[in-house]
């Protein structure tokens, strides 16, 4: 499978995701202070009927949000390793 | 000179209450909601060597950059102990598998400038061994002194009680002047007149505080690297397996539903007993100290039995249910099953104009409106938290209870459904669901009526399942109903001695020569508050109500649950005490009541279902329009919460006794 980009709401369920960036938007601040940042390694664990809301694990932890909140998060998937754009250095 | 203080800040569900809980005990005077920690709570607690301390329990935050009216109390109170210069600490309480996270906060509250402990809770999670590496983590690379602790099973509060004073100690010596540093003074301008002022807070302000906390964990993971985290690897929570079915569209609200039941029918059916042996110990007592009293005082003995008596059995006999109901709320929250309701429901109560956090103040309507509505601080909308506190009084509190318990008797027979579903048990969850009904309607209504704008978002955090095996559990409701006991308490003292005044006297009547016995006891009917239900009787007619239910409703304006010790003192005064059957329980002396001039039963099914009808929809607490007007700074919403309630009562009451006649 190619590496693929989409905003979260879009994003495949049960499958490693990696956080390329945030709109800019009232959310993004909320939701880099929750965790998610550029960089950061994501997994979509539930979704509720009609995608919303839909329950993302990130930092070792369960976040549940709105699907309109997760339009702000931009994630990138597929068989490529996953860059960590914290430290590029390292993979 | 002030005492010193503790702060205990960290991130929501890290367990701060519980470590707040387990060291203060029931020292502490107001409780918050289970879960939700909206007012910063304190005690007193004393310390080896400082002796007398603080304890402040803050609401819980993600950063010092508050959204929400909750995280703004937790905020503001830290930013402003780093200007005043009085020792204090800051006890920044992590959930130990879940550091990463907590780190944000840690490093804002570090530029404080304050003394700060660490305390790494919820270590049952965590492999402990590997916890030694990240405590000594903490102290070489943060340089802040951290220790572990788990503050539901109670393990480490000694070490933890002991670092504090340490901590402290050190931080009373050195106390210095502090002098507001920069991170605060930039802080103060963006925050410090609350929260309206950041929703107009520049694009730039906005992408400062972005780029700041993306260079804050760009620091952290840095300096993570050489934290030994994988050697404690959380260890399994609780299977996460029930949210296949808890999480699911259908099943997931059928539970919802079926827990809510189980709740009823523990309520009203499991608390009858205890109430039934509160009622004989106050029918016994209050028999005792009529015999001691009445040969002494007969008018002391009439205000103390026929007054006071009731109005504090009145107040007791609920105890019991409000400890369950209660318990039932810590039990949900505790176990990790609110947070999945309030994000199952999310997308239903958006539909309606509410979020999915009005889950949880609204479940706390159940038990009472007043701290429930202070719930709603975790709300981000303001026109979805104000939707919320304007439908909460429609979610029947605990006070009405005893009223719609008193009253079921009258409308509905006993007797089962299958053998275990009371009937009355039914009917009472009956009226709870019409008030949810109403509740939804209501908040529809608001969603297109109220002219508010604002940001509206959802993003909880899912605990892992747990058992709920804390002390919390009996603390939380015991501490609720010593609140209960002593706030509702007092009112229903002072208004039932009113009452009494009111109508044990009469116009025409000289008080004196009644109290010394040289009068006659006025008949209710001539007394002071017979002239008045009589006043109220043309308006309460064609509900289906007469002069006596008048006046148990101008003394419940003030809080409902007055009612039946109303109806306790009127049913108590009214007939001549030695009158032999005078000794028989209210509910029978209200049975044989009949409609003036007929032999119809005063609370016949029609009149009892429009006075329930009655009591499941007004706003007859104070205590409620008081806290309406503090959560919205303004005397218009209460009023207009006031008047559409009352309304709603008015026409609901009338077209279900009009149509049941």
């Amino acid at each position: 499978m190619p590496q693929r980009e989409g905003s979260l709401d879009q994003a495949p369920m049960g499958v490693p995701l990696l956080i390329v960036r945030l709109d800019e938007s009232d959310l993004s601040l909320k939701l880099m202070e929750m965790g998610c940042l550029p960089g950061e390694k994501l997994e979509i664990v539930h979704r509720a009927s009609g995608g919303d809301p839909l329950a993302i694990k990130v930092m070792e932890y369960v976040l549940g949000l709105r699907s309109r909140e997760a339009a702000a998060v931009w994630v990138s998937w597929g068989d490529t390793p996953l860059r960590n754009l914290w430290n590029p250095q390292e993979s | 000179m002030s005492l010193p203080r503790i702060f205990l800040a960290g991130n929501p569900n890290s367990g701060k209450s519980t470590l707040f809980n387990a060291l203060t005990g029931l020292h502490h005077k107001t409780a918050n909601f289970p879960g939700v920690t909206v007012e910063s709570l304190q005690a007193e607690i004393e310390l080896r060597t400082v002796g007398q301390t603080i304890l402040v329990d803050l609401p819980g935050t993600y950063s010092l950059y508050p959204q929400s009216q909750d995280e703004w109390v937790a905020c503001q109170a830290l930013v402003q102990a780093a200007s005043e210069g009085l020792p204090t600490l800051v006890v920044v309480v992590v959930d130990a598998a879940n550091l990463n996270r907590s780190m944000l906060l840690i490093s804002q509250i570090q530029e404080l400038g304050l003394a700060m402990q660490v305390v790494l809770n919820k270590c049952d999670r965590v492999a402990s061994p590997g916890m030694k590496g990240v405590v000594q983590w903490f102290e070489n690379e943060m340089k802040i002194k951290a220790l572990v602790c788990d503050a539901r099973k109670g393990l480490g509060l000694k070490e933890v009680s002991k670092a504090f004073d340490q901590r402290l100690s050190e931080a009373v010596h050195s106390a210095a002047s502090n002098e507001p540093g920069n991170w605060a003074t930039s802080w103060n301008q963006v925050f410090g007149q609350g929260l309206e002022a950041q929703n107009t807070a520049s694009d730039a302000v906005r992408a400062r505080h972005s780029a700041e906390t993306i260079d804050r964990y760009r620091r952290i993971n840095q300096s993570l690297k050489t934290c030994p985290l994988h050697e404690t690897k959380a260890k399994a929570a609780l299977p996460n397996g029930p949210d296949r079915v808890l999480l699911h569209p259908v099943g997931g609200i059928l539970v919802f539903v079926a827990v809510m039941a189980l709740m009823f029918q523990a309520l009203f059916a499991w608390a009858s007993y205890p109430m039934d042996f509160i009622e004989n110990i106050m029918l016994w007592a209050g028999e005792n100290l009529r015999q001691i009293l009445e040969p002494h005082s007969p008018a002391l003995s009439h205000l103390v039995t026929k007054g006071l008596m009731p109005g504090i059995g009145g107040v007791l006999v609920f105890v019991p249910q409000i400890f369950l109901l209660f318990l039932f709320l810590v039990l949900l929250e505790e176990s990790g099953y609110m947070a999945r309701v309030s994000y199952l429901m999310d997308r239903n109560l958006k539909r309606i104009g509410l979020n999915g956090k009005s889950i949880v103040p609204m479940l706390g309507g159940f038990a009472c409106a007043v701290p429930a509505i202070a719930a709603t601080r975790n709300i981000v909308s303001w026109k979805e938290r104000l939707s919320t506190i304007m439908v909460l009084p429609l979610m029947s509190c605990s006070a009405r209870l005893p009223v719609y318990a008193l009253l079921i008797q009258f409308a509905v027979p006993e007797g089962y459904i299958l053998g275990i579903f009371s009937l009355q048990g039914l009917t009472m969850m009956g009226l709870y669901l019409m008030g949810v009904v109403a509740a939804v309607l209501s908040a529809l209504v608001m969603k297109f009526w109220i002219r508010e704008k604002g940001p509206s978002y959802f993003m909880l955090e899912i605990p892992a399942y747990q058992w709920p095996v804390s002390r919390n559990l009996w603390q939380v409701p015991l501490r609720y109903c010593l609140n209960f006991v002593q706030g509702a308490g007092k009112v229903i003292v002072i208004v039932s001695l009113l009452l009494w005044v009111l109508a044990s006297f009469g116009p025409g009547h000289k008080i004196t020569e009644t109290l010394t016995g040289k009068a006659p006891t006025p008949a209710l009917e001539q007394s002071y508050a017979g002239v008045l239900g009589k006043a109220l009787e043309p308006a309460i007619r064609p509900l289906g109500f007469d002069w006596k239910i008048g006046i148990a409703l101008v003394t419940s304006f003030a809080a409902r649950e007055v009612f039946v010790g109303t109806m306790a003192t009127i049913y108590g005064l009214e007939g001549d005490p030695n009158e032999e059957g005078n000794q028989l329980r209210l509910k029978e002396r209200m049975q044989k009541d009949t409609v003036e001039g007929s032999k119809e039963p005063l609370f016949n099914r029609a009149a009892v279902w429009s006075l329930l009808v009655f009591y499941a929809f007004a706003l007859q607490c104070m205590s409620t329009v008081a806290a309406t007007r503090q959560e919205t700074r303004s005397w218009k919403w209460p009023l207009i919460q006031l008047f559409y309630l009352s309304a709603l009562a008015y026409l609901a009451s009338l077209a279900v006794y009009q149509w049941s006649l």
